[in-house]
């Protein structure tokens, strides 16, 4: 049990190693290293961003929006957190930028009732679902529920992501939650 | 306040990602002995949030490598239409460099001119109550002022937006620019406004004739200020402070009795050697800022 865990802690050094020398290489002004860093993080970055933004084409824009920055200030990564909480940093920033006035595109209603067990021709209703919900909450308690929920990132990670304190994170978390149950109407946090 | 107390040890989610065909977090992150992005996991429990549950659901896959092909693009056109933008500007110079001005003078820290208000109201009050040291104290206050604004001034050790003003068409060299104008012209007209007050409200000391007094400290003050810049952007705002102070103490021994020589006391006065070397380093930062592209510092602080 105990080699397995030092396995895995070893496994995921190396790949924040691997990480940073990338960025490296993308702070040298190295094309395809920017390409390799975007093949490791593509999927969880942009679920992020579309989950921020509601759709598809807002999330491309602010994809490359982050691409671009990442590629114009690689060398402003100072190693004080992981390459990927930066990058996820970086996207929010973005986001931020884009998001910012702009209403949440879709601010229906959730249906009632939640299945259990969703079948694969109900994962639509699923996703209206969950963006109904998304879009009910304010963009700063919105970005911490899904890095929570759909990036899996621990409560210290997202205060490094967000720059804020941690407890900030878990009162987000709980005037979210209080918003999507209803409980209180949406509130700055 | 917390409604979601934190295990002691990584839990497994109570309904698998995975099932019903959509992929683990890991799985998302490409990392498959990882949980989340760092393989750890203290985030509240799902089922508590039934609205979420789908969340992985419906989630498009991303755009492929074309996307970062297309950001590349757009980072060529950027600097070309900066250029074209100075062949034919879009709007009058005059308007677009006091915009500009406007918007730099919003990003800057507030610190920079409070600090700097505060350290040469001081020295004047100083002078205005003693007598005696006005142009010992702006001698040493003028240059220090200079120094540290224009060390804060760029780089993204102190600046918050350096990130977002880098994706921006407007070049680092004229960003670079507009700061330096903002910080050595606030502390310039500082300066000016301290001996101004000295000529012509002596109070308590024998009075000072307002161009000797400039003269001791302009020289001085365009030496360090531009010796801080270069430094700032070749290396970074921290060290470049540190070596500028370590200077301004030598400095200020030339102020005092101590045997300093010859060569050294004279580097620091106001004439067209100093001023030519002030304007040399300047140029040099400028031309240091924009080398490259992307924004490159000489030496990145995450080298493995």
């Amino acid at each position: 049990m105990a080699l397995r865990w030092f396995g895995a802690a070893r496994r995921r050094a190396r790949a924040r190693e691997d990480d940073t020398r990338v960025l490296a290489r993308v702070a040298d002004g190295d094309a395809g290293a920017l390409t390799e860093l975007y093949e490791r993080y593509a999927r969880p970055l942009f679920a992020f961003i579309y989950r921020l933004a509601g759709d598809r084409g807002t999330a491309e824009e602010i994809l490359q929006d982050t691409l671009l920055a990442v590629w114009r200030s690689a060398g402003t990564y100072q190693g004080r957190s992981s390459v990927s909480t930066w990058l996820f940093g970086v996207a929010r920033r973005q986001a931020h930028n884009r998001l910012r006035g702009i209403p949440p595109p879709f601010a229906a209603e959730p249906p009632d009732g939640v299945d259990p067990l969703p079948g694969p021709e109900e994962l639509a209703v699923g996703d209206d679902r969950v963006r109904a919900a998304l879009a009910r909450l304010p963009l700063p308690q919105r970005e911490v529920v899904v890095l929570a929920f759909l990036d899996d990132l621990s409560h210290r990670e997202i205060a490094e992501v967000l720059e804020i304190p941690v407890g900030t994170v878990k009162s987000r978390l709980h005037h979210a939650r209080a918003t999507l149950r209803g409980c209180v109407d949406e509130q700055p946090s | 306040m917390n409604n979601h107390p934190e295990p002691a040890e990584p839990h497994r989610r109570p309904e698998a990602p995975g099932a019903h065909g959509r992929p683990k977090p890991s799985e998302i992150h490409g990392r498959p002995e990882a949980s989340g992005i760092h393989g750890r996991s203290e985030a509240p429990e799902i089922h508590d949030w039934p609205e979420l549950r789908e969340i992985h659901d419906g989630v498009p896959p991303p755009p492929g490598p074309e996307i970062v092909s297309a950001a590349l693009m757009r980072s060529a056109l950027m600097r070309s239409a900066l250029d074209e933008a100075e062949v034919a500007p879009a709007t009058p110079r005059p308007y677009r460099a006091w915009a500009l001005l406007a918007m730099e003078a919003r990003l800057l820290h507030p610190a920079i001119w409070l600090a700097s208000a505060l350290v040469m109201a001081i020295s004047v009050g100083f002078v205005m109550a003693k007598g005696g040291y006005g142009e010992f104290l702006l001698t040493l206050a003028a240059p220090l002022i200079a120094m540290a604004g224009v060390a804060a001034s760029y780089g993204p050790e102190h600046d918050d937006a350096f990130e977002l003003v880098a994706a921006t068409p407007t070049s680092p060299r004229v960003i670079l620019l507009a700061r330096l104008t903002l910080v050595f012209g606030y502390d310039l007209a500082l300066a000016l406004l301290a001996s101004a007050a000295l000529a012509l409200f002596p109070l308590n000391s024998a009075p000072w004739g307002l161009v000797p007094l400039i003269t001791t400290w302009l020289g001085p003050m365009a030496m360090l200020a531009a010796l801080s810049l270069l430094l700032s952007v070749c290396w970074n705002p921290s060290g470049a402070t540190s070596v500028g102070l370590a200077v301004w103490t030598l400095y200020a021994l030339t102020t005092t009795d101590l045997p300093v020589p010859d060569g050294f006391r004279d580097f620091w006065t106001t004439s067209p050697a100093t001023v030519g070397l002030a304007l040399a380093l300047t140029l040099a930062a400028v031309t240091a800022v924009g080398t490259g592209e992307p924004i490159r510092r000489a030496h990145t602080a995450h080298r493995p």
